[in-house]
């Protein structure tokens, strides 16, 4: 006896999609702290102790100090959620050691 | 190497720091040291900039942990004034605390004194790749789950600030003294 097979036919009325409300765009420094968190590596073996810009996801410069490279981004009319500038050094999320003093 | 700290005293026994009308307990064996919060780019303090106490905690692995109140009433600093800094994300107590985009000034103070600030010698600016921690009262700071946090007594340097910048720390126990020199 061969089994009855029933066509697959959507039903009449299917449940609505739900609509999630999509996320706010990246900020250009939140898709520059993605670059450097993707590029920590490399920069670990060629340029570790230095300090790194990105500006809109993108790499700007290197600098020995953080501020020569902030006032150089302000300067050229970044505003300040464009950029990061990261010193270039193990960089790992996790928990604090921390006691309330 | 400018010199920033030099032979500054922590002592055995609780002392007091009053400043802006209040006191402030330091246990025995906390090394207390004066800084103000910078806004990036400053290449010299705000003239309005507020100095107050911190510890330095080399236990802690953070960069600096600051309450709401201590930004407001001590630093005359609004938090919410400060730039998100994006980045992997760093649980205090298990909840993840947004970072807020800031340096530090530490005043240099006068040798063998530690709350004299030395009249001379520039502020060092401690460079800050991580930005600030600032949870604690009770307080939602962009995070709700930042309303259970304890926050410190006493706003805590760690040693991943120092870390960030050229700097050098020693410990001279026997005399209970802190130097600290910058480039």
């Amino acid at each position: 006896m061969s089994a009855i097979r029933t066509p697959d036919v959507p039903p009449l009325n299917p449940p609505p999609v739900p609509v999630v409300p999509s996320a706010p765009p990246a900020t250009g420094a939140e898709e520059s702290a993605r670059a450097f968190a993707r590029d920590l590596p490399e920069l670990l073996i060629t340029h570790a102790g230095q300090w790194v810009a990105y500006s809109n996801g993108e790499r700007y410069g290197f600098a020995a100090r953080q501020t020569p490279l902030y006032v150089a981004l302000v300067e050229q009319g970044f505003a300040e959620d464009e950029f990061v500038v990261r010193f270039v050094a193990p960089d790992e999320a996790g928990p604090v050691e921390y006691s309330p003093r | 190497m400018p010199p920033v700290l030099r032979a500054l005293p922590y002592f055995e026994h609780r002392t007091t720091i009053t400043f802006g009308g209040r006191t402030v307990d330091v246990v025995p064996f906390q090394i207390a040291l004066w800084v103000s919060l910078a806004r990036l780019g400053e290449t010299a303090p705000a003239p309005n900039a507020r100095r107050f106490p911190v510890v330095l905690d080399t236990g802690f692995s953070g960069t600096f942990a600051i309450t709401p109140a201590q930004m407001r009433d001590w630093a005359g600093i609004e938090w919410s004034s400060l730039l998100l800094e994006p980045g992997p994300e760093l649980l205090y107590q298990n909840v993840p605390v947004p970072h807020r985009r800031a340096n530090l000034w530490v005043y240099p103070n006068q040798y063998g004194w530690r709350d004299a600030i030395d009249p001379i010698l520039p502020p060092y600016r401690l460079e800050l790749s991580r930005g600030i921690a600032v949870f604690g009262n009770g307080e939602c700071v962009g995070v709700t789950a930042t309303r259970t946090l304890t926050g410190p007594r006493v706003p805590l340097l760690g040693l991943r600030a120092l870390s960030d910048n050229p700097v050098a720390l020693q410990l001279d126990p026997p005399n209970r003294h802190v130097w600290l020199d910058g480039t």
